[in-house]
């Protein structure tokens, strides 16, 4: 289907699964190219609009959220082991945006995005 | 004689250190005359320890849910992910579950909002349970319905009030992202058409409840529509009496307030000026 070997491997952890919150939320793979792990970046790359702030929280953070939901452990394992420094980045309020991105060994920043209903 | 007196005096000391909920939470009435009985199905009192609700096992929703709301229960503690079952309703009572609502195109709106419980985990996670749980749209529950529950924080937070607040859904079926809908979950929860919610504004302090609402305690009352017409803001638009909501759900709020104190105000819609919260221009 895809010819990067990383995002086939982030496409196959996040397939299926749904981000829980007030709504249920898909997870949004993707792979850009090397730089800064900013909110600012992550806001640019994920297309959201320039005055949204973001908010920077570790990855350990969001998993312990889904600790109990099947399929996020075995995701956290697998961003473990394709990326370092994941770091979770999120913007507006009470629809919320998720940005979960770190860094693969090329260099390259990948994780996945997804949304989150939060009043 | 001595040992009755003893057995008296721990019973009262137990109950007041149960805590929140039996004392404040329903201290100005019970707005159906809920029991504790697990044959009364559809208005059946269940006592959390973070807040107090009708259960209604036909519609898989409150009927609706009280809680007392003061400066100690703010902060910054974690929500939940997904929603709990909640496993104490009784034998004999459908639990609705967190995946009942999945894909439904409706939110899972509390009643009883995380930031009202937010001063630790325990009490966070205890409004991440189905039975506070109403279908709402998304624009109802992220937009005015959000707006309201941000301003009664407001209220709490730096205006020096504490809040009586009762929140539910009333009527049959509402439009989400997937379109209009009656029911989920096949047909064991509704989706309201309106979610209704009232409040009583004291200053904060201590002492009875009852005893304080007086000719000037101001009382907010709002109903909105479970559809996608509902704006981020202006929440107060949706204002109407007290009156209106108990003509509208039949059921009685504060009446723990003697009738010659609580009538005249429940006849009269809030008018106050409702101004911009920071927090809300922060989500623009």
């Amino acid at each position: 289907m895809t010819a990067d070997p990383l995002l086939a491997k982030l496409t196959a952890a996040t397939k299926g699964l749904l981000y829980p919150s007030e709504s249920d939320a898909p997870l949004t793979p993707f792979v850009w190219e090397a730089g800064p792990n900013t909110a600012a970046a992550a806001r640019r790359h994920a297309g959201l609009p320039a005055k949204a702030r973001g908010k920077a929280s570790s990855a350990a953070d969001f998993f312990e959220g889904v600790a109990d939901v099947d399929g996020f452990p075995a995701l956290q394992a697998a961003l473990g082991e394709l990326l370092s420094d994941v770091t979770v980045y999120r913007f507006g309020a009470a629809n919320v945006s998720l940005v979960v991105v770190g860094t693969a060994a090329d260099g390259r920043r990948a994780g996945f995005t997804t949304t989150a209903v939060e009043t | 004689m001595r040992t009755r007196l003893a057995l008296a005096l721990g019973l009262l000391l137990a109950a007041g250190a149960a805590g929140h909920a039996a004392d404040l939470d329903l201290a100005l009435g019970n707005p159906s005359r809920a029991t504790a009985d697990p044959d009364k199905k559809t208005n059946y009192l269940d006592l959390k320890k973070h807040f107090a609700l009708s259960y209604n096992n036909d519609t898989g929703t409150p009927n609706w849910v009280s809680w007392h709301l003061a400066k100690t229960d703010l902060g910054e503690a974690p929500r939940k992910s997904k929603f709990t079952t909640d496993a104490a309703l009784p034998a004999g009572f459908h639990r609705v579950t967190h995946n009942d609502y999945t894909g439904s195109g409706f939110d899972r709106g509390h009643m009883c909002p995380h930031g009202d419980r937010a001063a630790d985990k325990e009490m966070s996670y205890s409004t991440f349970l189905m039975t506070n749980i109403v279908p709402q749209s998304n624009e109802n529950n992220s937009g005015a319905w959000n707006q309201l529950e941000l301003y009664g924080r407001h209220l709490v937070e730096t205006k020096g009030k504490e809040l009586f607040i009762v929140a539910g859904p009333h009527g049959v079926g509402g439009e989400g992202r997937e379109g209009a809908a009656k029911s989920l979950a096949n047909g064991r929860v509704t989706v309201p058409k309106v979610t209704w919610k009232v409040i009583a504004v004291l200053d904060a302090g201590a002492g009875d409840p009852v005893k304080r609402v007086d000719a000037k305690t101001r009382l907010i009352a709002v109903v909105m529509p479970n559809d996608r017409t509902v704006p981020k803001n202006n929440w107060w638009k949706y204002r109407v009496s007290v009156k209106a909501v108990e003509e509208l759900t039949g059921y009685t709020f504060f009446d723990k307030v003697p009738a010659a104190v609580i009538d005249p105000l429940k006849k009269v819609a809030d008018g106050e000026y409702i101004p911009v919260l920071e927090r809300e221009r922060d989500r623009e």
